[in-house]
């Protein structure tokens, strides 16, 4: 009765097969599972990695940049530091070759008496004291005190009733090695007007200087408003 | 007898088919792992030419650097030149006309004296 021998062992070889069959396609679905995962797991890794180093190399390229207008910037500002020194260098120069021609000019006679007049006269004008002491170089001592009835006349003629005494300073002198001109005082020394042409050097070159800049310089592009 | 033989086939059939699929579960998990290795190795290949093409730029930046500050100085020597010629070819005109206004002196009265 029942099935044959035969037939027993043909249903469990087909038993079998159909168990080998399920575990092939088993591991054929396990190993396409492994092989997506290998892909995802590795994109995911690289790309999380890549964004950080892209981060990190662009900060850095950036710096460079940054580096590179940092000392542009740097080289401009030395650049105009030093023109502007050379300037201001050439300006003084200036100024002190004009020093040193004044100091020659005070050497010719005729040209220093007339100015050492005006000065006289300037300093009394300004001054309108009564009492005025004038003070100058040792050596222009002499010219000094020819000049002053003049210098008085005129004041006198200019302001009718102005009576004026002028002293002369004997004791206290300017440096020998100025160029030139005389120093007034009134009210006991509290009042004084510096009349020396290094004085007016000082004034006149400060207030030309604008033309100075201008025919040593240029006229300034930058400047917008010349009125 | 014939049917225990069978089941014994079919059991050791059986237990064949779980060895296989456990291989092939420990062979996916050791892949899985391996991306880590694999990864890592894009990874820094992907760093190395970043730093080389960083390196690079380094250098030309250094190479740069040296050669502004020449240019720089070489254009700031040619104005200051060019301020020594401007000093010269104007230098007398201007010293002639300070030295005018120096000297001329005008002595005169205060607007509001001459009123007396």
């Amino acid at each position: 009765m029942g099935l044959s021998e035969a037939d027993v062992t043909k249903q469990i070889q087909q038993m079998i097969s159909f168990i080998q069959q399920e575990a092939a396609e088993k591991v054929e679905e396990i190993e396409a599972k492994a092989e997506e995962e290998f892909n995802i797991e590795k994109s995911r890794l690289v790309s999380q990695q890549r964004i950080k180093i892209i981060e990190y190399y662009d900060k850095k390229e950036k710096q460079i940049e940054l580096q590179r207008k940092i000392q542009h910037s740097n080289l401009a500002n030395a650049s105009r530091l030093s023109i502007l020194k050379a300037r201001d260098d050439y300006v003084q120069t200036l100024k002190e070759e004009a020093r040193k021609q004044l100091s020659i000019l005070a050497q010719d006679r005729s040209k220093y008496t007339t100015i050492l007049a005006n000065l006289i006269a300037q300093g009394l004008f300004l001054l309108m004291e009564k009492d005025v002491t004038i003070r100058c170089r040792r050596n222009d001592l002499d010219l000094v005190k020819q000049l002053v009835p003049d210098a008085i006349n005129r004041y006198k003629q200019e302001l009718k009733q102005k009576d004026i005494q002028v002293n002369i300073d004997d004791k206290n002198f300017l440096p020998d090695d100025s160029a030139g001109g005389i120093e007034l005082y009134a009210m006991g020394g509290k009042i004084k007007v510096s009349n020396t042409i290094e004085a007016r050097l000082a004034m006149i070159f400060n207030q030309i200087l604008p033309e100075i800049r201008e025919k040593l310089f240029g006229v300034n592009q930058n400047r917008k408003y010349h009125d | 007898m014939l049917q225990s033989r069978g089941v014994s086939d079919l059991l050791a059939a059986e237990k064949k088919a779980q060895e296989i699929i456990e291989e092939a579960r420990k062979r996916k998990n050791k892949r899985i792992k391996d991306a880590q290795n694999e990864a890592k190795h894009e990874i820094e290949q992907f760093k190395g030419e970043r730093e080389r093409r960083y390196k690079g730029l380094e250098q030309q930046q250094m190479g740069n650097r040296t050669q502004m500050t020449e240019e720089s100085n070489k254009e700031t020597q040619t104005q200051i030149a060019a301020l020594k010629s401007q000093y010269d070819t104007n230098k007398q005109d201007l010293l002639q006309r300070i030295i005018t206004l120096v000297c001329d002196i005008k002595p005169e009265t205060h607007i509001n004296a001459r009123l007396e």
